[in-house]
């Protein structure tokens, strides 16, 4: 059995690789638009999935992305309370949303698992390549499980929200 | 307990939780599946929240947002917005409070390249506001055109709200890039109007710069080449109808990247730091909208909306008069939550009522990417406020509070305007599309 910094090194060598997964299926995403383009409007001779394509690069990269994004805190909460309650205060509220946030994400992990089956059961395919689609829904699995599994770090450990890699704050979401 | 009450009540406990510092997502989706369970039962909220996040995962129409936003940070990290300002600063030179011009123009038109509001301040911060202050301007009066004129990222297409609000709203995201383009240059404009109107009336906190010559200002038109390339490329080329919108984001943002590099401006690191910073951004962003839509299902359940559109037209208030309400609603809600969260908080709510009175939804969806704008400079929360008081600690947040002021009138004058003028923002979309 790992002690707790070895396992806190190990969760985070595995939140770390998929979140390089998750910016490959970036990549990967924009060169196949690219190349889509590039070939239709070059050799009239788009390329054919590419729908298909976007539609998986997008959840890996969703899904892979999401555990560093909860393993270090980086989601948009309104901060306004910290001006008006004592720091064990706001501690106690960041573990809260650690809990809440693990029992959400294994409850969408669990909701998730039923159409996985039932895609597999059905032999759903995909509309351009005709690949099984549960196999998709299984992607979505395995980040949303890495994700609970952050989340549930989070909440087990006691650190404050961790520095974003440089520029994530002002990267923006509006 | 009645549906409807169900779901204000689930809407207040969710502004609770948002109060107590609970994530945004969490927010949302706790209420929408506790929601759920409550009104039907667990299987329903499983099936909901199963389906609607592999849905919001796999949404091919939300790619466009990682990708824009990937265009985005590569522009940032290219310093394409030094250009920009650059070349804004030379040819505004001369005039009282050019540089606070500057300043707005080079962030109108880096919003053209960029659709996000905060990106934007934060860029222009480390730009444009250590020559205002190089300049002699005062503290506030240059912060806050920095944060007022980076609102202008999400109102100029292309823009990561109106992307957001397209699939809430089932709205065309062309037609909602073409409409918000008037807007937003009338927002330019305005913003420019009161620097120059504080400038005029306070000549000692804005100090004159010296004038370039013609031939500077014709040189200085040469430098920002690259930004032209991209904006004619993405967005021409969405109005001209040669790429959709995800494909102009990918063309954008692999454009961008390809120019950087050439450029040599861009190097791997910076372009892998550009695609991490993306990639935590989206997801961030992917999560409120996973919590938005489990949240959006239960509250359309509930039928909410429509009985708050039945009591409006029951009590015989005139379609203005609901407006008005609407936007007092986002004024409030500004001051508090990120723009995001009031976005997919409230258009679930208050499109079917909107509609219901006759507004067009690409009208509303212009409005309420104003309003998001007035809460990103709205004390005491504005996002763009913090960014920039983040970046600049000796300047006291009270100090850009007061800056600020007079910028906040351009965005309400705005609505006004679009409120007797609809067709500033229907006119481009109807010749387009």
């Amino acid at each position: 059995m790992p002690g707790p910094s070895r396992l806190r090194r190990l969760l985070d060598w595995i939140f770390d690789l998929d979140l390089r997964i998750a910016m490959a299926a970036l990549l990967a995403m924009m060169m196949v638009v690219v190349a889509d383009v590039f070939m239709r409007y070059v050799f009239n001779a788009p390329i054919r999935g590419s729908f298909d394509l976007v539609g998986m690069c997008l959840v890996v990269m969703v899904a892979f992305g999401l555990p560093r994004v909860i393993a270090d805190r980086l989601e948009l909460a309104i901060e306004l309370i910290d001006m008006l309650v004592p720091p064990p205060v706001v501690r106690v509220l960041s573990m809260v949303a650690g809990i809440l946030s693990t029992l959400v994400l294994l409850f969408i992990l669990w909701a998730m698992i039923k159409p996985t089956v039932s895609a597999y059961n059905y032999g759903d395919r995909s509309l351009e390549l005709n690949l099984p689609v549960w196999i998709i829904w299984a992607l979505a699995l395995a980040g949303m499980a890495s994700a609970a599994l952050a989340a549930l770090a989070a909440a087990l450990t006691r650190r404050t929200p961790a520095a974003p890699p440089p520029g994530a704050k002002e990267a923006g979401l509006e | 307990m009645s549906a409807p009450f169900l779901g204000l009540s689930a809407m207040a406990v969710m502004f609770a939780l948002l109060f107590l510092r609970q994530p945004v997502w969490l927010g949302l989706a706790l209420c929408g599946i506790a929601g759920n369970v409550l009104l039907s039962n667990v299987n329903v909220a499983a099936l909901v929240a199963g389906t609607t996040t592999f849905d919001t995962m796999s949404s091919y129409n939300l790619s466009i947002v990682p990708l824009f936003i990937l265009m985005g940070e590569v522009a940032t990290n290219s310093r394409l917005s030094a250009e920009l300002f650059r070349a804004a600063r030379v040819i505004l030179s001369g005039l009282r409070g050019g540089l606070a011009v500057a300043t707005i123009a080079a962030s109108g038109a880096f919003g053209a390249i960029c659709g996000s509001s905060v990106a934007t301040a934060a860029t222009m911060t480390r730009i444009a506001l250590p020559e205002m202050r190089k300049a002699g301007y005062e503290d506030g009066f240059s912060s806050a055109t920095v944060a007022s004129g980076g609102t202008l990222g999400i109102l100029i297409p292309p823009s990561i709200i109106l992307v957001i609000y397209g699939a809430i709203a089932e709205a065309s995201v062309p037609k909602l890039f073409a409409a918000s383009m008037v807007p937003g240059l009338l927002l330019l404009a305005l913003y420019a109007v009161v620097a120059l109107l504080v400038a005029a009336r306070a000549p000692g906190k804005v100090p004159r710069d010296p004038p370039a010559s013609l031939g500077e200002r014709l040189r200085s038109l040469r430098e920002p080449w690259q930004f032209v390339v991209l904006f004619v490329v993405t967005i021409g080329g969405i109005y001209a109808g040669i790429f959709s919108p995800n494909e102009a984001a990918s063309i954008g943002a692999f454009g961008a990247i390809v120019l950087g590099m050439l450029s040599r401006r861009l190097t791997i690191p910076a372009l892998l730091q550009a695609v991490q910073v993306t990639v935590i951004t989206s997801c961030v962003l992917f999560m409120i909208i996973i919590g938005a839509s489990i949240f959006a299902h239960f509250i359309v359940q509930t039928r909410l909306p429509d009985l708050l559109l039945g009591l409006a037209q029951g009590a015989g208030l005139a379609p203005w008069m609901v407006m008005l309400l609407i936007i007092l609603v986002y004024l409030v809600m500004g001051c508090f939550l990120e723009g995001i969260g009031m976005v997919l908080i409230t258009v679930p709510v208050f499109l079917p009522i909107v509609a219901g009175y006759g507004y067009d939804p690409l009208w509303f969806g212009v409005v309420v990417v104003i309003m998001v704008e007035v809460g990103l400079i709205t004390p005491p929360v504005g996002m763009n406020l913090f960014i920039i008081q983040a970046q600049v600690r000796d300047v006291p947040i009270s100090r850009l509070y007061a800056g600020i002021v007079p910028f906040l009138a351009a965005p309400l004058v705005l609505v006004l305007v679009l409120f007797a003028w609809p067709e500033l923002v229907l006119w481009l979309p109807e010749l387009l599309y």
